[in-house]
Parts: C-alpha cells; sequence; structure tokens
C-alpha cells in the first residue's frame, strides 16, 4: 500500500471515529445518518476503486459552487432547526457539524480540505464527550487517537515527499496512486503503531497529572435521572413490585477494609429511608425534621458534634459508593452510618437516620460510609419487658385500624416468648415459615392489602413481609419501623464489588432496643433464583467491572484522588527512604569495618596507613580515567571507513617508512604538512610524490572523504615512483 | 570544569535547539487551548482526556524530533576558492551515530553571517548507524571572504507541528573571487595581437629552430642535428624556439572614490577574466594591484593566488591615491617585459600623465561595453 492510500484511508477512519461516537452519543435524524454514510462510502470508494472507476467518479464530482450552495442550505438549515424544529443550540449545531463533515468528505481535494476535516472530527468528538460519560467513549477514543497518530504523520511525510520531489499528490483531482509514491514497509508501520502507544502512554499521563481546577461556569447535568420507587415521604404498599424485574443498575459498592466474598460476609443492606406511620395502605415518616450534619476536615460529615470520639476504625464498615443519578436525594449505606465522606455541600439528617442531599444528583456521585452494625445487648436479650423512651412509643407504636384477627395473631404468635427479644424472634420465624414469596401480587388494587397478606392470599414480596412484622411487633408493644433501601447479593468477583440493581430495591425492619438501639431484621425469605452462572453474566459481570473503572479513573477522576496519588507516592518515597538510608548506613557500616580490617592487616606489616590511602586514591583515580576512556571509545563514532581508504592510509605508512630511509623521520608532533615542508627542504625531488600522496591521506584521514578506485591507484604509483626514485638516489650516492 | 560543562549544557539546551512552530501547529495549538478552556469550565474529564490527547501529540513532538536532530555529525567538503555568480559544488556528509534510531525528515540549512540559507538539502531518511553524502551548488554573489558559521539541522518530523532547528557549529571561510566574464572576442583578438607584438623568442620546447650549438652532456641526443653534425664534424644539437612562454602585466589601480564602487568591482571582474584568459593561453601574468607585492603566475595551476589577491583587494580612498599611484608607476616602470594592461576603475583626467606610458588602458566606460556584451550581474 502507497503512503498515500494510506494516508487517505487514516483520514477518513479518524473522521468515521468521530462521526460513530457522535452517533452513539446522540440520536441522529435518519436522513442525516443515511447521508452521511453515502459520504463516507463514496470517499472510501475513491481510495478503493481500481484508477478506472476512480477516474468515473472524480468525473461525476460535484462544482465547487454546488457545494457552495449545498454550504449556505446547510447554514439556512441550521437557523431553521435551532428556531423551530429542535429548538435546542446543541442539536441544531450537531447536524449542521454533520452536513459540514459529509461536505469536506466529498471535496477531499486540497490539503486544507484534509485539515477541515481533521477539525470537524475532532469537534464531533468533542460533542460526544459533552454528551456522554458511557464506557464506549474509551474505545473509540483510543481508535481516534491512533487514527490521529498515523493520519499526522502521513500528512508530514507526504508534505515532505511533494517538496523533495516538487510532485504534488494532493490537490490534484487524479491523485497518483502508482507505484512511483512510497510504500508502507512492515517496519513503518510497526513503528507508528508504538508512536501511537507512546502517545497513548503519553495521554494518560497528562491526563492524570493535569490539575483539576474546576472553574465549572458552563457545567451541565448529563443524561437522565433513573426513576426509583420507595424513597418518597410516602409509600403506598406494593409500589415496588414493578420495579423488582428492572435489571439497571443504580449504584456499585466496595467494601474495601473487608476483603473476602460475599458468602463470608452476608448481605449488605444499604439503607435508604425509614418510615414510622402507617396507614393501613401507605406508609409515611412524618419525622421529618432534618438537621445539616457537621462538617469535619477532607469533606467528611458526621452525626456527632465536634469533638466527640469516632467508633474505632476496626468496627467501622466502610463502604466506597458510586450512586448513578437518581431522582431522589436520598444517600444510601449500611445501616448505622455515623460518618460520610463525600463531594458534598452539605448533607442532611432527619430523625430516621436517612441522610439526605440538599437536591437530587443528575450526575453520578461517589461517596464513603462508614456505619457500624449493631448487635443486640445480651442483657436486653433475655429481657422480659423493656422500658421505652416516650418518645420511641408516641411515633414507633402507631397501628392502623387493622383487623382484630391480626391483633390477634400477633399475641398468637409471641405467646410463648418470655422475653422481648424472644417474641421477635418468634414473628419474624412465622413470616419466614408460613408465608412465600411472590412478585405477582395487586396490592395497589387491594383495600386491604396487609389483611390479604397475613390472612387471606399469604403470599407476597419484602413490602408485605416487611409491613406485617412491623403491624405484629406494634400489636404486642414493641417499638418497630419500616426501612426501604436495597439488599445488595449481586458480588462482582472481578470488580470485587457489588452491584445493586433497581431490582435489589428492599423493604425490610428495624426493632428498637433501648439499650442496644435500632437492630436490622428481615422477614422477607430469599427470592427464589436462578440456580448456575451463564457465560454472559459473568461477561456481563466483566463489562460492568471495566465500566466501574472507567466511572472511577475517568469520568469521576477529581482533584482528591489526585491528592490521594500525591500523597501516596509521597508516603512511599519517604518508606523507600528510610529504608534505603537503613540499608546505606547498614552498608557503610560494614564495608568501613572491613576497611579498617582490611588497613590493620598492612600496618601489621609494616607499611603505613597514609601509604595505603594514597595508593587507593591514585588507583581509583586511575581506574576512573580508564572508565572514562572506556566510556568515550564506546561512544565514539565507528570507524567506517572503506577498504581504499584503509589502503590508502597504509600506503602514506609506507611512504613514512621510504622517507625514513632517506633520513625524513616524521616525529609524533609533525604534522602531515610540516613534514611536506621538510621534505621539500631535504629532498626536493620526491616532493612532488610525498605531496599527491599526502593529500590523498590528509583526504581520508581527517576529511573521512570516499575515494575512487582511481585515487587508490593513483596513491600506489606515487608510493611506487617515490621507491624508485629512492632507489636511485641511494644508487647514484653508491 | 564545572562552570564549562554547565555553560556546554545551557548553550546546548538554550542555543543550539530552538523551536519554531509551523501554521498548522499554530491552529493545534489553539484547538488544544479551546479544548483546554472547554475542560476547565466543564469540568467534563473526558474534555481532559481530550486534552492531554493533544497535549501527548505536541509532547511526542517534541521528543521524537529531537531524536532526529540528536547524535548527528557533519562534516562540510567546500571547493577551494570561487567565483562570484560561477556555480561551485559543496558537499555534505551526514553521519546518524544513534545505533537503533534514524534521523528522518531533515532540512540542512547553511548559515551565514546568522542567517539561514536554504540549499534545498534534504535528507527524507538516514538509518542508524549509516552516513550520507549530499552535494548542493554554492552562488556566491559578491566577491571577498565568504564565511560560513555552521549548518543548521531542521526537521518538521513527525506531525510537521514544529521545526525543531539544531546549530552545528562547522566554521569555514571561502575566498571569492571576482567573476569571470566571457570577454569579447574582437577585444580578445586585439590584446591577444599586443602581445603578440612583445612575444620574445627564447629556446623550449617548439617547432621553430632557435639555435644550434655544440651537443654538451646532459642533452638529449634525440635533438641532434645530423647534417650539420656530419657537416662541421662535431656534435651539434638543435634548439627550438619556445613562444608560448609570453609575458604580460596586468595593473589594477585600487584607487577610486566611493561612488565609482561598482566601477572597482567591474574592473576587478574584467582583470580576472584577462588573467584567466592569458594564463590559459600560455601567458606569464604579472599582476600589479595597487600598491601591492606584484604578483607573477605561469599557468593555470599558478592562478590561484592571483584570483586569491582580486578577492581580498580593497577599494583604496582618494586621500591614499598619490602615493599608491606613485607606487604603480615605478613598479611599471620596472617592467622590461612583455605588454602593460592598465585597468582603471575610475577615470581621472591628470592620473595617466604619472603613469609611464601603458600598452593598453581598460577605461570605465570599456568596462559598461564589456558587461553589455557579458550580460553580468554586476551593474554596468
Amino acid at each position: 500500500m502507497t503512503l498515500d492510500r494510506a494516508f487517505r484511508l487514516s483520514s477518513i477512519l479518524l473522521a468515521a471515529t468521530g462521526f460513530a461516537s457522535l452517533t452513539l452519543a446522540i440520536a441522529l435524524p435518519f436522513w442525516l445518518l443515511v447521508l452521511s454514510g453515502a459520504a463516507f462510502a463514496v470517499a472510501l470508494l475513491r481510495v478503493n476503486l481500481p484508477s478506472g472507476l476512480s477516474g468515473v467518479l472524480q468525473q461525476i464530482r460535484l462544482s465547487a459552487l454546488t457545494w457552495n450552495i449545498f454550504l449556505l442550505l446547510a447554514f439556512a438549515g441550521f437557523w431553521i432547526d435551532l428556531l423551530l424544529v429542535s429548538q435546542e443550540l446543541l442539536p441544531a449545531g450537531i447536524h449542521f457539524l454533520v452536513l459540514l463533515l459529509v461536505n469536506k468528505l466529498s471535496n477531499l481535494d486540497q490539503r486544507r480540505d484534509f485539515l477541515h476535516l481533521y477539525a470537524i472530527s475532532l469537534i464531533t468528538l468533542l460533542a460526544s464527550a459533552a454528551l456522554t460519560t458511557q464506557i464506549w467513549y474509551a474505545p473509540f477514543f483510543f481508535v481516534y487517537l491512533v487514527a490521529g497518530v498515523w493520519t499526522l504523520l502521513l500528512y508530514h511525510l507526504l508534505q515532505e515527499h511533494e517538496e523533495s520531489t516538487g510532485h504534488q499528490m494532493l490537490g490534484s483531482h487524479a491523485a497518483p496512486l502508482d507505484s512511483t509514491l512510497p510504500h508502507m514497509t512492515a517496519r513503518f508501520f510497526w513503528t507508528t503503531n508504538a508512536m501511537a502507544a507512546g502517545a497513548f502512554g503519553l495521554t494518560l499521563l497528562f491526563f492524570f497529572s493535569i490539575p483539576r481546577v474546576g472553574v465549572g461556569l458552563l457545567q451541565h447535568s448529563h443524561g437522565e435521572s433513573l426513576r426509583t420507587t420507595g424513597f418518597s415521604e410516602q409509600v403506598d404498599l406494593g409500589v415496588m413490585a414493578p420495579v423488582k424485574q428492572d435489571p439497571s443498575i443504580v449504584m456499585r459498592v466496595e467494601l474495601p477494609d473487608s476483603p473476602g466474598t460475599p458468602s463470608a460476609r452476608g448481605p449488605l443492606y444499604l439503607r435508604g429511608v425509614a418510615y414510622n406511620r402507617y396507614d393501613g395502605k401507605s406508609w409515611s415518616n412524618n419525622l421529618l425534621h432534618r438537621r445539616m450534619l457537621t462538617e469535619l476536615p477532607q469533606g467528611t460529615f458526621t452525626f456527632r458534634t465536634p469533638g466527640a470520639k469516632l467508633p474505632p476504625q476496626a468496627r467501622a464498615l466502610r463502604q466506597d459508593i458510586l450512586l448513578e443519578p437518581l431522582d431522589t436525594a436520598v444517600l444510601f449505606g449500611a445501616p448505622l452510618a455515623f460518618a460520610v465522606r463525600g463531594d458534598f455541600h452539605s448533607l442532611q439528617s432527619d430523625l430516621t437516620g436517612s441522610l439526605h442531599l440538599a437536591f437530587p444528583s443528575h450526575t453520578r456521585i461517589q461517596y464513603t460510609v462508614y456505619s457500624v452494625p449493631t448487635n443486640l445487648n445480651p442483657a436486653e436479650q433475655a429481657a422480659a419487658a423493656l422500658l421505652y423512651p416516650d418518645f420511641i412509643l408516641q411515633q414507633y407504636l402507631q397501628i392502623p385500624s387493622v383487623s382484630p384477627q391480626i391483633v390477634d395473631l400477633a399475641h398468637r404468635v409471641t405467646q410463648p416468648a418470655t422475653s422481648v427479644s424472644q417474641a421477635v424472634a418468634l414473628i419474624h420465624t412465622h413470616l419466614l415459615t408460613n408465608y412465600r414469596y411472590n412478585l405477582d401480587v395487586p396490592s395497589l388494587q387491594s383495600a386491604h392489602p396487609l389483611e390479604d397478606f397475613l390472612l387471606t392470599r399469604k403470599t407476597g414480596y419484602c413490602e408485605h413481609y416487611a409491613t406485617a412484622m412491623v403491624v405484629l411487633l406494634r400489636a404486642t408493644g414493641i417499638p418497630a419501623r419500616l426501612v426501604t433501601g436495597f439488599l445488595a447479593t449481586e458480588w462482582n468477583e472481578f470488580g470485587g464489588y457489588y452491584t445493586v440493581r433497581q431490582r435489589d430495591a428492599h423493604a425490610w425492619v428495624e426493632v428498637y432496643f433501648p439499650q442496644s438501639g435500632w437492630i436490622t431484621m428481615d422477614p422477607t425469605p430469599p427470592a427464589p433464583e436462578n440456580t448456575g452462572q451463564t457465560w454472559w453474566q459473568s461477561a456481563e459481570r466483566v463489562t460492568d467491572s471495566v465500566r466501574l473503572q472507567w466511572d472511577r479513573l475517568f469520568v469521576h477522576f477529581s482533584a482528591n484522588d489526585q491528592l490521594t496519588v500525591v500523597q501516596g507516592i509521597r508516603e512511599s518515597g519517604e518508606a523507600v527512604r528510610a529504608k534505603l538510608s537503613e540499608s546505606l548506613n547498614s552498608l557503610s557500616a560494614r564495608s568501613s569495618a572491613m576497611f579498617r580490617r582490611f588497613l590493620s592487616s598492612f600496618t601489621s606489616t609494616g607499611i603505613p596507613e597514609i601509604v595505603l590511602l594514597v595508593i587507593l586514591a591514585i588507583g581509583s583515580t586511575y581506574a576512573g580515567r580508564l572508565l572514562l576512556r572506556s566510556s568515550r571509545s564506546a561512544t565514539s563514532p565507528p570507524d567506517a571507513l572503506s577498504a581504499h581508504q584503509r589502503t590508502v592510509i597504509t600506503l602514506y605508512t609506507n611512504m613514512l617508512h621510504c622517507l625514513a630511509q632517506r633520513g625524513i623521520v616524521k616525529s609524533a608532533s609533525t604534522t602531515p604538512m610540516e613534514l611536506l615542508r621538510h621534505v621539500q627542504e631535504e629532498w626536493a625531488e620526491a616532493w612532488p610524490f610525498a605531496d599527491a600522496l599526502t593529500q590523498l591521506y590528509t583526504r581520508v584521514r581527517f576529511g573521512h572523504a570516499s575515494l575512487t578506485p582511481e585515487d587508490h591507484s593513483t596513491a600506489e604509483n606515487l608510493l611506487r615512483r617515490l621507491h624508485a626514485l629512492e632507489r636511485a638516489t641511494t644508487r647514484s650516492q653508491q | 570544569m564545572a562552570t564549562n560543562n554547565l555553560q556546554a549544557l545551557f548553550r546546548r539546551l538554550f542555543r543550539d535547539r530552538t523551536i519554531r512552530v509551523t501554521t498548522e501547529g499554530v491552529r493545534f495549538l489553539l484547538l488544544t487551548l479551546a479544548v483546554g478552556i472547554a475542560a476547565v469550565n466543564t469540568g467534563n474529564n473526558l474534555f481532559y482526556l481530550l486534552l492531554a490527547m493533544m497535549l501527548s501529540l505536541v509532547v511526542l513532538s517534541g521528543l521524537l524530533s529531537e531524536q532526529c536532530v540528536r547524535r548527528l555529525d557533519l562534516h562540510r567538503h567546500l571547493p577551494d576558492y570561487l567565483f562570484v555568480n560561477q556555480m561551485a559544488t559543496a558537499t555534505l556528509r551526514v553521519v546518524n551515530h544513534k545505533s537503533r534510531i534514524p534521523s528522518v525528515s531533515l532540512r540542512l540549512l547553511d548559515v551565514v553571517a546568522g542567517k539561514d540559507l536554504d540549499r534545498g538539502i534534504h535528507v527524507s531518511h538516514l538509518a542508524p548507524a549509516t552516513s550520507t553524502l549530499c552535494s548542493y551548488p554554492l552562488l556566491v554573489r559578491q566577491r571577498g571572504p565568504y564565511r560560513l558559521d555552521g549548518i543548521r539541522i531542521v526537521t518538521p518530523f513527525p506531525f510537521g507541528l514544529f521545526y525543531k532547528k539544531s546549530f552545528h557549529p562547522l566554521e569555514a571561510t571561502l575566498i571569492v573571487c571576482p567573476e569571470i566574464i566571457p570577454l569579447p572576442p574582437l577585444q580578445l583578438l586585439e590584446l591577444n595581437a599586443l602581445g603578440q607584438d612583445f612575444a620574445r623568442a627564447h629556446c623550449g620546447p617548439g617547432n621553430s629552430l632557435y639555435n644550434l650549438r655544440e651537443f654538451r652532456p646532459g642533452d638529449d641526443s634525440r635533438a641532434i642535428h645530423w647534417m650539420t653534425t656530419a657537416r662541421t664534424s662535431k656534435l651539434m644539437l638543435k634548439e627550438t624556439e619556445a613562444e608560448e612562454r609570453r609575458s604580460i602585466t596586468l595593473a589594477i589601480s585600487t584607487v577610486a572614490p566611493d561612488e565609482a564602487e561598482h566601477s572597482f568591482e567591474r574592473a576587478l571582474s574584467i582583470g580576472a577574466s584577462l588573467i584567466d584568459h592569458f594564463l590559459k593561453d600560455g601567458y606569464q601574468v604579472r599582476l600589479l594591484l595597487g600598491d601591492q607585492q606584484d604578483l607573477l603566475a605561469c599557468g593555470t595551476d599558478q592562478a590561484l593566488h592571483l584570483f586569491h589577491a582580486l578577492a581580498l583587494c580593497e577599494r583604496r580612498p582618494m586621500a591614499t591615491g598619490a602615493a599608491i599611484r606613485h607606487s604603480m608607476a615605478r613598479a611599471l616602470a620596472e617592467v622590461h617585459e612583455g605588454p602593460t594592461i592598465l585597468l582603471s576603475p575610475w577615470t581621472d583626467p591628470a592620473r595617466n600623465e604619472e603613469f609611464p606610458p601603458v600598452d593598453y588602458i581598460v577605461s570605465p566606460q570599456s568596462h559598461r561595453e564589456l558587461f553589455n556584451d557579458a550580460g553580468s550581474s554586476l551593474p554596468a
């Protein structure tokens, strides 16, 4: 393949990558897609078709005037689109951009057309980056980078070729794709790819090191928020059923301080909102008063007052949560959270311990929750009766006007209990064993959904179980509340995190014990699951893991992450320095001891220490010089003299011998020219031969001139004649 | 020592390397700036990713272009002398000492008096540990010493966004002799006839008989004139007449006012052309250049020092005119061999009388005619 063809192909690939990423980011009108596809197809055909057909395509190309009219129409279309059709700047601008791309693809003649095409392709990729944060952007970006390196390099090389040969390849309609152009070799192919790899490495380096200074003048939200249910102020019983089939990912939860598989850890409850009032059909929370959480340094918010001690870190469960944009301001975390760290302006908490942002976030947010799991106090475990605070009794013992049968059921179930905790356990067991999990329950249409569940149908899902347990507990005088959130069960072994989906939405119960606090209890039996893992589920988890890394490392990379990296480097640098200093100290102590022993062995034989030191100093200086010289000789240019050149040097040496026999000896400090002058004075007849031979020698020795075979034979003749002259002179002297 | 090393490093970093942005590079940098502003304003990390890509291309350009220009050795071979407006060939040997990395897209520029002169030397690809020989024409428009400071290597590799320039000091001074113009045949005939009148017969290789004398040891036996030998009973030798050793003296006055600068240059150019002509024609040429010591040349091999004298000759002010004219007059008076030609760059009615009579005067007016006929680039 010629470089010209490769250049045209890489240019089209560059534009196609930008266009494809834009197409994925925004829904383009069908006619625009067809038009762009046709433009790409024609551009490709022009490059790849045989010269004859390519010539035909060249013939049917439209004139510049036609394209100018097309551009004017496209510009008019932009205004119509902006003012009448889409009535938004971004879609109208993108449509116009695609029309510009079509125009340039159809007119790739001049050098500037290619430059315009590159600029347009960059803007399409930029627009795509503005519209999406999805993982698919990554491969497009990578392809764009590689194609960009190829294109820029080929553009430059062809320009160089044009300048050096004067043969214009771009700018003529009949682009020469013949064999006279430089061809691409395997070495060139791999070198260019290595350059692209280098550019990619540098890109990552720059990306992570450019300081994130979020001025944020033009910040806007990305995409749409996910619709959730069950986290508003009032929740109807049965509202969760529709979302129990929804596989959309809501969040991902990492437990960095708790390595291990989920089987060892058990399911993770991510608490959202708690409700204290049930009216027979829906739950609500009347404890709406919220307070701002105290902000500690480094963006940590805590429930405690400043100065109060935090729970020991060893007991705390740390969760790093990446929350998708939701339509609720609730923050999720394992019960019971005592601190939250994240890039928030403020954080609020209501009286049920739920966490709220000031307003729903329209972008993904990343935060860390520290929770302390609550366990039942052993003293309370055996207590037959508990003394509850008035506030708890007022808020968490409310029961709607339910059927007396339910109250009767509660008493019947708890009759054998000898303690409060046992009563709770009996109700929990009763619900787990006597009812069946089923999502196909029309609770929203029912006038008495709880009675239907407990007394009639005996099938339901988490909301029914949790509501039933709260009502049964309250009926027996035990304070309890309903909690909604997510139950994380899907462990991604590739990424080491929980994937939480809409279908993981869950409701459970918190039971109050005066000393232990709110204890989490889940009366819902596990939902029937599909056994076995298919390969696509594994693949999906791998993809999701990659997506999470993409989000973590690229989409949500922030100044805090940079600070963390810098801190990490500093800490590891200090550790390395300490280790190195320790090793050096030990090495120096060992070597000085050895040196002392060495010296003492000599001084005992009578050689003074000072003499030894001087000898060592001289020896090391000499060794250093030798090393320096050897390194210089290693870096000196290779002696690439040709055979003719070497012969001339040998002939010159022979001439020196000949002159020496005549009594003209060249000392080391005599230059060739000085020697010549000496010859002229001492042996004038030999001067012409010596002069000519010296000229040849100096050209080779100092000028590295390449000699011809004629020069070689001339030098031989000169030496022969010099020898003859030397013999004749010797004979005449005799 | 350390200071010298530091200075060398500083020079290497900042003086020997310069960068110039190309037109495409300016556009690229403007786009990078725009993406950077967008990234900072929106805080969008994907914009930062694009910005990083563009910055990486800029840095990659710098790194690769540096690899292209480093560890290159240059050796230049220049002609011994050069004439104004006469093309000469210089050669440049470029050696790549890098063991693995080639040098690509090199342009080699001559640096003359601090200015870069593009001679059109392109080295598209120089493989590792190889060398290449580039020949390029040298054309100089002005007489005198022509100083070359060095060679500047320029590469726009790899993306054509920047020109990385590296300077290699390679100092050389060329002596540029005055322009040799083709003299009109009629005038040459006239001058040749002038020389012919003064031709003095003397012994030497030739065909005409010069003398018959007695044979002496060491004489060439092939030159024995057998008829005379038979007649005189002594070995007689025939000597032939050598007519090629004709002499001519060329005197060029170096005194001229400022306004006669062009005329002075023309006189030197005509002088050089005459020297070239007469030497090729076998004359022995004596050059009297102002008050300088007269120079003698016989044969084209010895022409160089005459041309060098003309190349380095400087116009003398009018104040020194009398002394120079006196010196020239004295030198001309001592000439007894061959005709004398005076090249006068400036017409001074009183001057001719001070010189002993010369055989031929090339006046400023005739300079113009000669130059018009020759079509030289020097203003007539």
